[in-house]
């Protein structure tokens, strides 16, 4: 057998098949394989997907295969990368966690699906998602292992940005809602201050004179009790038989030192006064905590008239000097209602009332807050009247808008009547007014008598 | 009889406050009203020596009825009495009260307050010179320092510290602001012993209304009084005197007491040359010519000394007793009516006495006389140290002063 220098494979083919048929027929066969595999190679490489696949059987698991696409992506000729473990691509300070899982999972014989940070060759970092599963021979051994990826960075991108827009979104309804609340906190916070400096003057003028007459009292009583020991003595003199002339002399002589006239009197006056005193200290406090019902969602029937009358006590010191109240109450059926929340509502009214009334120039004398409350169909009516300063048409709409306010810095927050309107709504009630320049203002609230969720089902039949 | 005028809008108050106080019967006509008009009424019939108002009343309040009594009566004593007034309304009552006293307030506290009031007649016997310091509503302030304070309150981040230091800077705005705090104008009243204290309690925000509310401080001409008195001059020596009297003290209450004493008893000297500038420049020409003591000078030219007028001020406008005893005597230490322990008085007196007399060139030389004390009275008045101490003492202070 010469041996003759092949010089293509296709020629060495030829020759093959002519000096030895049934090799020839192998060769053929092999030259199919081989094209197959050709196609293969050739399919992987057109693949957009990466495509790895490296020998197991070897301690740093070396890369056997990588097709084009990895090395375009990663930045490398594929001769590189042949031979090198794959922490060449996946780096163990990034991907610490990762190699761990496929570690184990490979050594145990299992696929895994993973998210990977990849380096390129000149160092930069980016996002590949591999899907890695074992190779095994007819034997089951494991000899191979395969990975096929995709550069996911875009895609994470995408989900991080929109992650970040949902958060972002998120956040800003959280904001809102905060400022909603701080906003009617502050607004509460505002009357509550208010009030409270109302109050405290409101109490420290009975508390003078129930310090006074009670300290008038007392020394009266010492007065008396002088006077007392001076009759005492009177009696031992006359018991005695001391000339009635003598005696009678000295019981007018600490009469008139008693003053006795004057504490016969001043001290009943005096008594009358302290008790009265404290009933309106107590009449306050008793308003105030009836006033600051405790905040709960609940609803409860209550007597608007009674509320009314208390929001009046607890703001008697913000309309007493400009004007005065004048009551016109109806009978009402008791109201479902959050007589907390209402209260604040009729404060807001009257505090506005007052204002718009120092406006105008009035005073106590000349300035009227009618306050007049009926019953009507399914609800009750209440009309809170003044004869202030009006309010201008083309504002009368925007006072319900939140900020919106005519008063001066420290006046107002401007949240007063936006808050009072989304309370009546919240009970399923209206609210509602007539202004003119220079005339006044009426406020004109409507309640269900049934409070809020009797005006809701109402509604839905309706819509039904 | 002290004639003392009630007016509040509530009538069980006025009950009150006449069965309170019948035990004055014998000192006291009180006459009880329950309005402005009706007190103006009362006035017009005849005048008062005090006038006690609440402030919030319907129709006339207490701020107009007072700036009216000021006005027509300026001699009478005028004191509010009410619950809590909103900074604008205190902002009001600052020119034209005297002292703010906030219910509920005990009639014995009432009462003491008038009393002592009353008892400054003495230091003002003559009704015009009542009267004169009873007008008294814009206060003369060092335009320097005024300037200063009100750039200072313009800054957010001002600390009471700054504040307190530029107040200090100027007697006149240190008293007011030592009435404000110890007055029931804008906080609960409260005994203050020293600036930091008075500025910190009232806080920066009352403090900016007040420095800027345009009724209460007026700058004063560098050189008032006809060109006679030089008062930064004046200003250094109050400081000098205040340096002083507060390193001769004996304990720490005395010695803040005494650093006010020093700081405000000329204080006087504010007040004549801006409502009397003739007067004054007049008593300076006699002091001069005549070769007498200028505050001398002063009582028979005016009929007081600008001692006198600033204690009496001081006192209308409820200071503590030894501090108004300091600035009244300062002149005159040993006098019958001067308190003989050893007290604010006391070291202001030496301390006046141990300055150097290149200090007082707030005037010409050689018209101001300082008090006459001597190792004799540091024995009377139970001094803790003797004269040569005392000369250390002051003479340190002056180094450093100088340093």
């Amino acid at each position: 057998m010469h041996r003759v220098t092949p010089s293509t494979p296709a020629e060495q083919n030829s020759e093959l098949r002519h000096t030895s048929p049934p090799l020839a027929a192998d060769v053929t066969e092999l030259e199919r394989l081989r094209r197959e595999l050709d196609v293969r190679n050739c399919a992987l490489d057109a693949a957009a997907t990466h495509f790895i696949i490296g020998d197991a059987t070897k301690p740093n698991w070396p890369l056997v295969y990588l097709n084009r696409a990895v090395a375009r992506d990663y930045g490398y000729e594929s001769a590189e990368l042949l031979g090198l473990g794959p922490t060449t691509l996946f780096p163990v300070d990034l991907n610490q966690v990762q190699l761990e899982g496929l570690r184990h999972a490979l050594t145990t014989g299992r696929e895994l699906r993973t998210e990977m940070r990849a380096r390129r060759k000149d160092g930069s970092i980016f996002w590949v998602g591999f899907f890695i599963a074992p190779v095994r021979d007819p034997a089951g051994h494991m000899t191979h292992y395969v990975g096929i990826g995709a550069d996911i960075t875009a895609r994470l991108e995408q989900e991080r940005t929109q992650r970040q827009l949902q958060d972002q979104l998120y956040s800003e309804m959280q904001e809102r809602e905060r400022m909603a609340i701080e906003l009617r906190l502050a607004q509460k916070l505002e009357s509550v201050g208010r009030l409270a400096a109302g109050i405290a003057h409101e109490i420290n003028t009975p508390i003078q004179y129930v310090g006074d007459g009670v300290a008038f009292l007392q020394s009266a009583q010492a007065d008396l009790e002088q006077l007392l020991e001076a009759y005492r003595q009177a009696f031992k003199r006359l018991a005695a038989s001391e000339p009635p002339a003598a005696v009678i002399q000295s019981v007018e002589a600490a009469q008139a030192a008693a003053d006795l006239e004057f504490l016969s009197v001043e001290v009943p006056k005096a008594f009358e006064r302290t008790l009265q005193g404290v009933e309106r200290v107590a009449a306050i406090v008793r308003a105030m905590k009836e006033f600051a019902h405790p905040d709960t969602n609940e609803q409860s029937p209550a007597d608007l008239n009674h509320a009314l009358e208390t929001t009046l006590i607890v703001a008697n010191n913000e309309y007493k000097y400009s004007a005065t109240v004048e009551t016109q109450l109806g009978a009402l059926p008791d109201v479902m209602c959050n007589v907390g929340e209402l209260n604040q509502v009729f404060l807001n009214l009257i505090v506005n009332a007052a204002h718009a009334i120092e406006e105008s120039g009035k005073d106590a004398a000349t300035g009227r807050i009618t306050i007049a409350t009926a019953a009507a169909r399914d609800g009750v009516v209440i009309s809170i009247a003044d004869n202030g300063c009006g309010i201008k048409e083309e504002n009368q709409e925007k006072i319900f808008d939140p900020f919106f306010t005519t008063k001066p810095v420290g006046r107002g927050t401007g949240q007063g009547l936006a808050i009072a309107r989304s309370i009546i709504e919240k009970h399923g009630g209206s609210i509602d007014l007539q202004s003119t320049v220079g005339v006044g203002t009426r406020f004109i609230v409507r309640l269900p008598v049934a409070g809020r969720s009797a005006a809701q089902s109402a509604k839905t039949s309706q819509v039904a | 009889m002290t004639r003392v005028l009630f007016t509040d809008d509530e009538a069980p108050v006025l009950d009150g406050l006449r069965t309170r106080l019948y035990r004055q019967n014998g000192k006291w006509t009180m006459v009880f009203v329950e309005s402005g008009t009706r007190a103006l009424t009362e006035f017009e019939r005849e005048p008062f020596d005090v006038i006690v108002t609440d402030m919030r009343m319907p129709g006339m309040d207490g701020a107009e009825l007072l700036e009216r009594v000021s006005e027509r009566w300026p001699a009478t004593i005028r004191i509010v009495l009410s619950g809590y007034a909103e900074p604008q309304q205190a902002l009001r009552l600052v020119p034209v009260a005297h002292q703010y006293l906030s219910k509920p307030c005990d009639a014995k506290r009432l009462v003491s307050a008038i009393e002592r009031c009353m008892q400054l007649h003495a230091l003002l016997p003559h009704p015009n010179l009542r009267a004169l310091a009873g007008r008294v509503r814009m206060l003369p302030v060092m335009p320097r320092v005024y300037a200063a304070l009100r750039d200072l309150l313009t800054h957010d981040d001002a600390t009471t510290q700054q504040i307190a230091e530029l107040v200090t800077a100027d007697p006149v705005i240190s008293a007011k602001i030592l009435q404000m705090a110890t007055s029931a104008f804008f906080r609960l009243a409260r005994p203050i012993t020293n600036i930091d204290q008075a500025v910190g309690y009232l806080g920066i925000a009352a403090m900016r209304n007040l420095v800027t509310a345009p009724p209460v401080f007026v700058p004063l001409p560098e050189r008032g009084a006809a060109g006679l008195v030089n008062f930064e001059e004046l200003q250094a020596r109050s400081h000098a005197a205040a340096a002083a009297a507060h390193a001769l003290a004996a304990d720490a209450q005395m010695a803040d007491q005494a650093l006010l004493a020093g700081l405000l008893h000329d204080i006087g000297y504010w007040l004549l040359a801006h409502e009397y500038p003739g007067d004054l420049a007049k008593a300076v020409e006699i002091a001069m010519k005549e070769r007498i003591p200028l505050h001398e000078a002063e009582v028979r030219v005016i009929g007081a000394s600008h001692a006198q007028v600033g204690a009496y001020l001081l006192g209308l406008w409820g200071l503590p007793q030894p501090l108004v005893d300091a600035v009244a005597h300062h002149h005159s230490p040993q006098s019958a009516a001067a308190p003989t322990d050893f007290g604010p008085l006391a070291a202001l007196a030496i301390a006046l006495a141990l300055l150097p007399s290149d200090e007082s060139s707030a005037f010409p030389t050689g018209i101001v006389a300082s008090p006459k004390v001597d190792a004799n009275f540091l024995s009377r008045v139970n001094a803790p140290f003797d004269w040569t101490e005392a000369t250390e003492r002051v003479a340190e202070i002056f180094e450093e002063t100088e340093a």
